[in-house]
């Protein structure tokens, strides 16, 4: 039987990145700012992170501008959303087994 | 890959970001409010004659519905969140119409008259209360709709001179109540 820890994904364990990924569970799509504020993040990091989500394969960005402001939306891919929920299936297995 | 030094801990930063973007996504008083007035309304215009509240509330609905799915979308477009769900509201409310026009009609002709028809509205509006719940994980939505349930049936039982303005009444004070707390919920940080 292997450890729970074995069953946790270097790319979404990442603390900022679970977070994204929670934000986006719940929300179809969330932008740039939403992001940013709700995990109190600066532009460069959630940047960062965002890039290594959508090289992944978890995340989608989208660039839009409406009217002259430019917006970023980012939204979970199937597979975002299924490693999220083998974190928390990994976690939940870790808090299980240390009681 | 980070330390996994608490992950209970991870899971309940988790819990309380999903929780802030619900809150973003769902919480809202403007429709709990507006359909509260809209209940005042009826109230009012029962209270003269109960000959038209049916299709008071037919019209109402439609208006505030469209009403809200603006607001809706305004605010979701200004918190910066996608994911409007409309759609499965707008099923869930035509539903209701639907079940509630066959349950009155059946209970107008069994003869139960309007303590039956408060009850069942309060009923068939308290179980769509608890579905929108259960989509928003809302408390406060649940516990609007047990208070529309019991206060309606509680009506319905005793049966005074003006139930249907009364009920409407009730009603009205239980969402303006609720849309005042869910504003009170939303100011905070």
């Amino acid at each position: 039987m292997s450890h729970p820890t074995t069953e946790l994904d270097d790319v979404v364990h990442q603390r900022v990145r679970l977070g994204i990924l929670a934000v986006l569970a719940e929300a179809s799509r969330a932008d740039f700012n939403f992001l940013r504020t709700t995990l109190s993040l600066t532009d460069g990091n959630l940047s960062r992170h965002l890039q290594v989500l959508e090289d992944a394969g978890c995340v989608e960005i989208e660039k839009v501008f409406e009217g002259k402001r430019p917006r970023t939306w980012v939204k979970a891919t199937k597979r975002g959303r299924a490693a999220f929920a083998r974190e928390l299936d990994a976690l939940r297995a870790l808090v299980d087994a240390h009681g | 890959m980070d330390a996994i030094d608490d992950p209970a801990e991870r899971l309940a930063e988790i819990d309380d970001v999903r929780r802030r973007t619900r809150a973003g996504l769902y919480l809202s008083w403007f429709p709990l409010v507006l359909y509260g007035v809209v209940s005042l309304g009826a109230a009012a215009l029962a209270a003269v004659s109960t000959k038209y509240v049916g299709a008071y509330w037919f019209v109402a609905w439609i208006v505030c519905f469209v009403a809200v799915g603006r607001y809706a979308a305004a605010r979701a477009d200004r918190i910066g969140l996608g994911g409007s769900p409309n759609r499965r509201y707008t099923r869930l409310w035509i539903g209701f119409f639907v079940v509630l026009f066959v349950a009155i009609t059946v209970a107008v002709n069994i003869g139960g008259g309007a303590p039956a028809i408060v009850a069942t509205s309060s009923v068939l509006l308290c179980a769509v209360y608890l579905v929108i719940a259960r989509w928003e994980r809302s408390m406060l939505m649940a516990f609007l709709g047990i208070a529309v349930a019991v206060s309606g049936v509680t009506l319905a039982a005793l049966d005074p001179p003006y139930l249907v303005a009364l009920a409407n009444l009730a009603i009205g004070v239980v969402l303006i109540a609720g849309g005042l707390y869910a504003r009170s919920l939303e100011e905070r940080p």
